[in-house]
């Protein structure tokens, strides 16, 4: 499905974009990441709940997968910390689970902030006889500064997702992931901790494996963009040998590249969303190319946006590294670039009579 | 929601065409029974009747009014055709310059009396056009041109030389650049565009041997060719914004978005079970097949684009640099690992309708150099597209 945008959409990218500027703009981000600054983005996210972010990507709101990732997009863009990241993750399991949705409601109404674990493995959580939780929550962006930490939980008939007060967590004081300092990701230990708890039928849990890969797929395209945005800035301003380095085939070329990569990243992060809202059969595969190929773009884009940079490039003055820091551990999450190529494997069969209009596949058709 | 590629429109365009190549495709096509041409000019006539199969079936001139002999449609539906004809490898436009780049440019550039002169004729398959760029010293830089049109009488005579004029041999017409003024500061200017009959006197073609066993492409001399007043396309002196036109149409019709779909899916269907379970050709396998949807989705979108905006510009540079690069990945990737009787044979034009590996990997070559370069195409995206600098080391 080849997306283009409504009028609607692009108007709301743009007013969000603003207030992220506003609010967190790029001397904000910088900062945010300085060791000890502690990444908070709670103004940002008041201007963004004020604007009704939250909602968006809930059924009441009229809207989607493609909607919502647009606004985590326009986070990736900012260099957001991962409050709305994580936002859009526990928005989609407890849409996804059995009745949460007024949980969401709740919060919503509240002006609570969501967070979630991106570790997205239900066994690694079980949930006791007397319904505390036990087991590690790994990768959670942001949790410190959240109300509810959302996950999905091993019970003893399946699987559920469940909501934990987050002032019942004890984070401990060290980053989960150091390489990206641009967010605040930790892992913790859930020690008999009390949650509510919601029934997350099996085929839900696929879904929302998909939608968290695909809302990967927009913080990194988001960050993409920007990072080029400002290496080609930067490649027009500078001058070495009398002459704006841009002008130089080699950094025109670097550039180029990136553009066409970053330009099919955004083909396939906007196609899988859009079929992802319209039920088709082809969501899931979809989903699988679109991060195993924005994955590569962003750490390819990420790490031109350095090289053109120069020595600035290596400074914590530009964040050119921030970008390419989270392209380092978005392809970790929610399904590695292999893992993703290895899952669109099994959707072959039906895909390549498609393409080349012959079957595939061991037993080639007359 | 729906994009434009899905609507109930575009689907039941798609499977109309769907059924009417499955109806109409060559007995065989496909499949070895499908005899190659005996020669090359059995193959042309092969390709013009075809170009006639699709005018008699509304098929042709997807885009183009219908007063034209077109299906008066948009390029949503000429993008859903190329989708579904190179789906089933349907015998190639041998009219393309004419389809696909001189009738485009001329309904902007041309006169109402040089539209209803050439444009159904295009379409027909009855004029097939070559086009008269390139020449010894001006590929790349091709504002160096230096044949020449001299004002005589009231029309014009050309001089000079051509050269890599893809089937100039079977042409019946020209686009030819010229200049008919003297280079001064600006090499662009006194450019002019010309349509010239290939029988004309004076014009004389010879065929280049290429490396894929064909002679498509010729040199063509020019000597004191005349030509009549209205063979001018646009106005004298002007004529670079119609070579540019031109060229951006050549570029969106050599996005290889869906061959490369097609032929990334018949590497992953050909590789033995072996050469499947090595993870590293696993791996390069399932991300060319990744990239080549990417390739696909990445055209439908600037055709989206380009439909909405009515002209082509630099929006097509992107995606033919992307997916003749992307051949080229492809075929590397087939000529490692597939087994030795599939690519290691003759590289020779064949069957049409089938794949020949060894003739795919010397194409390859060819689709990052015509249509302007890989590194050509950078430059342009880089200027036109990025706003970067021309610089000096270019
Ligand atoms: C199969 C085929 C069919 C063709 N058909 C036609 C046709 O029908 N009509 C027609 O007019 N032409 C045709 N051409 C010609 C084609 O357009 C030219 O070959 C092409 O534009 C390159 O020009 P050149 O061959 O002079 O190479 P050059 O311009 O000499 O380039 C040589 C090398 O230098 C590089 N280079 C040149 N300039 C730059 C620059 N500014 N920056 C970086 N690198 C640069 C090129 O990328 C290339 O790698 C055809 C070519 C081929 C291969």
């Amino acid at each position: 499905m080849s997306v283009v945008l409504t009028d609607t959409q692009e108007e709301l990218r743009r007013t969000v974009r603003r207030a992220i500027e506003e609010h967190h703009g790029a001397e904000r981000v910088i900062e945010a990441a300085e060791p000890g600054a502690g990444h908070d983005d709670t103004e940002v996210w008041k201007a963004l709940a004020g604007i009704g972010v939250p909602q968006i990507g809930t059924p009441e709101s009229g809207t989607g997968l493609l909607d919502l990732g647009l606004m985590v997009q326009e986070a990736g863009r900012g260099l957001l910390p991962g409050t709305l990241l994580g936002h859009a993750l526990a928005q989609r399991l407890l849409l996804a689970a059995d009745g949460a949705a007024e949980p969401l409601t709740e919060t919503e109404a509240g002006g609570h902030r969501l967070a979630a674990s991106w570790g997205l493995d239900p066994a690694a959580v079980n949930v006791e006889a007397d319904g505390a939780l036990r087991g590690r929550a790994g990768a959670v962006s942001e949790g410190r500064q959240a109300d509810l930490l959302v996950l999905p939980v091993t019970t003893a008939t399946g699987t559920a997702v469940a909501c934990v007060e987050t002032g019942s967590l004890a984070f401990p004081a060290d980053p989960a992931c150091a390489l990206d300092t641009g967010r605040d990701w930790t892992a913790t230990d859930l020690d008999g901790v009390p949650a509510r708890m919601h029934r997350l039928e099996p085929e839900a849990l696929r879904n929302v494996l998909i939608e968290a890969a695909v809302l990967l797929c927009f913080d990194s395209l988001g960050s993409a963009e920007r990072c080029l945005d400002a290496a080609v800035q930067y490649a027009k301003e500078r001058r070495q040998f009398g002459q704006a380095i841009g002008g130089f085939q080699a950094v025109k070329h670097l550039l180029v590249d990136a553009h066409v990569a970053v330009g099919n990243a955004r083909s396939v992060t906007w196609h899988a969303a859009a079929v992802f809202d319209s039920g088709a059969a082809d969501a899931a595969f979809s989903a699988h190319v679109a991060k195993a190929v924005t994955d590569q773009a962003h750490v390819r884009t990420t790490a031109t946006g350095i090289q053109v940079h120069g020595g600035t490039g290596f400074t914590r003055e530009v964040p050119a590294h921030l970008h390419a820091r989270r392209s380092r551990i978005n392809e970790r999450l929610a399904g590695t670039p292999g893992e993703h190529l290895e899952a669109m494997a099994g959707h072959l069969p039906a895909v390549l009579a498609e393409w080349s209009g012959a079957p595939d596949d061991r037993n080639p058709a007359e | 929601m729906s994009g434009p590629f899905d609507g109930d429109h575009a689907r039941a365009f798609r499977r109309e065409l769907r059924q009417w190549f499955t109806d109409n495709l060559p007995d065989g096509w496909g499949t070895e029974r499908f005899a190659p041409h005996a020669d090359e000019d059995a193959e042309v006539r092969f390709l013009r009747s075809w170009q006639r199969t699709l005018y008699d079936g509304g098929w042709a001139g997807i885009s183009w009014p219908a007063e034209y002999g077109g299906r008066g449609a948009t390029l949503l539906e000429q993008a859903i055709f190329v989708e579904e004809r190179d789906r089933v490898k349907a015998p190639f436009d041998i009219g393309i310059v004419g389809t696909q780049m001189v009738g485009p440019m001329l309904i902007t550039f041309g006169t109402g009396e040089q539209k209803e002169r050439y444009l159904r004729r295009i379409l027909t398959g009855e004029d097939l056009w070559c086009q008269g760029f390139s020449e010894p010293d001006a590929g790349s830089d091709l504002a160096g041109l230096r044949t020449r049109a001299a004002a005589d009488g009231d029309g014009w005579r050309l001089s000079g030389q051509k050269v890599w004029t893809s089937r100039a041999q079977h042409a019946d017409m020209m686009i030819l650049l010229a200049r008919t003024e003297p280079v001064e500061d600006v090499p662009h200017r006194g450019i002019s565009a010309f349509a010239v009959p290939m029988d004309g006197p004076g014009l004389t073609v010879r065929p280049l041997r290429q490396i894929n066993g064909s002679a498509e492409f010729c040199e063509v001399f020019l000597d004191e060719v005349p030509v009549a007043a209205d063979a001018l396309i646009g106005r004298a002196g002007e004529g670079w914004k119609v070579a540019l036109t031109t060229l951006s149409w050549e570029r969106f019709a050599t996005t290889r978005a869906f061959e490369m779909r097609r032929l990334a899916a018949q590497l992953w269907t050909a590789l033995p079970d072996d050469a499947r379970a090595d993870t590293d050709v696993r791996t390069r396998a399932l991300g060319l097949l990744a990239q080549a949807h990417a390739g696909g989705l990445s055209y439908q979108r600037m055709v989206s684009t380009v439909t909405a905006k009515g002209e082509v510009g630099v929006d097509a540079s992107a995606g033919k640099l992307f997916t003749t690069e992307l051949g080229q990945r492809i075929v590397d990737l087939a000529l490692s690992v597939l087994p030795p009787d599939d690519v290691l044979g003759e590289v020779r034009p064949g069957n049409q309708g089938t794949t020949s590996w060894p003739l795919e990997w010397v194409n390859g070559f060819k689709n990052t150099i015509a249509a302007g370069t890989s590194q050509v195409q950078r430059n342009i995206i880089g200027e036109r597209v990025l706003g970067l600098p021309k610089g000096g080391a270019r």
